[in-house]
């Protein structure tokens, strides 16, 4: 990895997000995710290498979250820094210079009105490279019908906060599988456990974003 | 403990706390436990974040808190009956509640401030301070619950009258849907909180629980040991008084 790389990568893991952010303090007034990524592309390194960097740091953060080394703010602090640096990217992408690792379409179920869990999957699974369709809160069934038709492919994550809202993603998930058996479902939220995905029919549990991302990341190999 | 605070009753039944934003404080500990940080600090810069964006959440907490009280009508293994409705609360609330001759209905919040402010700083992406605001005001709604609960124990004791832990439908085993009937025993949007169909309340910052009040009891440990939901964050978590 070259010197400018492993600033990107550095930056990412310490939650540096551009030269203003006052945090990591240690890090203060010095160059961020933000100021590497622009001078990176300036200086002609590949799309390719720079999304390579980003995705060592995500990994380097997240194997620390796994150990209890960090905690979920770290973990959001290395995904906005890794969101700014997509934001450089972002003309790649469109261009299709560089490709997203899959769509994941993300929602919480219907009569369920929680969305802060459900969004910070949605920044931290974006800036782990993948495009994520967020379809909001109190989702019914056919809108995440809908999405998966118009983004083949893609894989779904639902999101509930009670157990009563937890028998509505039931029957989404019963539902999407009748009609999409291959599509990957994946599901989280307080009440959830490894059990209760099962039961329901989901392909995957996750407690957390990072977990999100280990599930998807390792659908793509 | 805090002083008695000041109560309003309604004609439609029940009563209205005022909860001036002093009396309710923010528990730094309990935030910082919340976020995660269990038996770690957090890094360097980050306790800073978390003060300041705490401080402006608790800034927007327009509190609301009230109860309404009835008589203990039967209790029985696995629930209770008050205001004419059975309230199936699974056998580990039924028998904290041995003793009580009366049963508090509460309700408290944080208002909608705090959580708009929290979606807003998530939607500008600063999840960072939108989880720690959230988080803060997670703390604060039961930091809220706490301060009505430390009311009425302190008003009951005058009257010689002691008051049981809360439970909330939702825990120890009370299905979440029987907020209904809770709700039902209580004014139409009372403290400004109405329930959905899904028994999810809005403003999200709300709390809605039962007190059991009698002669000689008291609060005490959670009787965790009891329950089948190992996932419950509440686990093992002592009393406060
Ligand atoms: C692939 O897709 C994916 C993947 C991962 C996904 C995903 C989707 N969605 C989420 N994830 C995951 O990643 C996210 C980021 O880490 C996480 O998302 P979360 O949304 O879970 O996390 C948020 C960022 C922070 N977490 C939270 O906001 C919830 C944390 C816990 C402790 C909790 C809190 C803080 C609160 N609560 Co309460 N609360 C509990 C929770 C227990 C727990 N351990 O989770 C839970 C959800 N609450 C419960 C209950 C019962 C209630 N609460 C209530 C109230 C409250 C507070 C106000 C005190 C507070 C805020 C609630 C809020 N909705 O904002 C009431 C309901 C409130 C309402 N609006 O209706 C009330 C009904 C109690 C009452 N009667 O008053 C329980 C629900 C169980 C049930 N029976 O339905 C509960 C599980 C507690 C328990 N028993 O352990 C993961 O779950």
């Amino acid at each position: 990895m070259s010197e400018l790389m492993d600033k990107i990568c550095l930056c990412i893991e310490r939650g540096k997000v551009d030269k203003k952010a006052p945090y990591p303090p240690d890090m203060m007034n010095q160059d961020g995710a933000d100021e590497y990524a622009r001078e990176a592309i300036k200086a002609g390194e590949s799309p390719d290498n720079i999304l390579a960097a980003c995705n060592t740091a995500m990994e380097r953060i997240g194997d620390k979250f796994s150990r209890n080394e960090v905690f979920v703010p770290e973990l959001l602090m290395a995904a906005r820094a890794m969101n700014g640096v997509m934001e450089h990217l972002k003309p790649f992408f469109q261009a299709g210079n560089i490709k997203t690792k899959g769509t994941f379409v993300l929602g919480t179920v219907a009569g369920d009105l929680h969305d802060i869990g459900k969004n910070l999957v949605s920044m931290v699974v974006e800036g782990n490279g993948w495009k994520v369709v967020d379809l909001g809160v109190d989702v019914k069934t056919d809108k995440f019908l809908k999405a998966i038709e118009e983004h083949p492919g893609c894989a779904v994550g639902l999101s509930a906060l009670l157990t009563t809202t937890m028998a509505n993603m039931a029957a989404t998930v019963k539902r999407i599988k009748e009609l999409h058996a291959d599509t990957v479902v994946i599901v989280g939220g307080a009440p959830l456990s490894h059990k209760a995905a099962k039961e329901m029919g989901a392909d995957g549990y996750a407690a957390n974003p990072q977990e999100t991302v280990r599930i998807l990341n390792s659908l793509v190999g | 403990m805090n002083p008695l605070l000041s109560e309003h009753l309604l004609t439609e039944g029940g009563v209205i706390l005022d909860l001036p934003s002093n009396v309710v404080s923010l528990d730094a500990v309990a935030l910082t436990r919340a976020l995660g940080y269990r038996d770690a600090s957090p890094p360097a810069g980050m306790s800073e974040l978390i003060s300041s964006t705490a401080e402006e959440i608790f800034n927007l907490c327009e509190f609301r808190a009230g109860y309404r009280l009835f008589e203990l009508e039967a209790l029985e293994a696995d629930g209770i009956r008050i205001g004419g409705q059975y309230f199936r609360t699974g056998p580990i609330i039924s028998r904290q509640l041995e003793g009580a001759e009366q049963a508090a209905v509460m309700v408290c919040t944080i208002g909608a401030a705090p959580e708009a402010r929290s979606a807003q700083m998530i939607k500008e992406k600063e999840p960072v301070l939108g989880f720690i605001a959230d988080t803060a005001a997670s703390v604060l709604a039961e930091q809220a619950a706490e301060t009505v609960h430390q009311h009425l124990a302190l008003k009951l004791a005058a009257e010689g009258l002691g008051v049981t832990n809360r439970f909330s439908p939702g825990y120890c085993g009370w299905d979440v849907q029987e907020q209904h009937k809770l709700f039902r025993l209580l004014p139409e949007a009372f403290c400004c909180v109405r329930l959905q169909g899904s028994a999810f309340m809005q403003p999200r910052k709300s709390i809605s629980a039962i007190i059991g009040i009698g002669k000689g009891l008291q609060r005490a440990d959670y009787a965790c040991a009891a329950c089948a939901d190992a996932q419950c964050t509440y686990r093992k978590k002592k009393p406060t008084s």
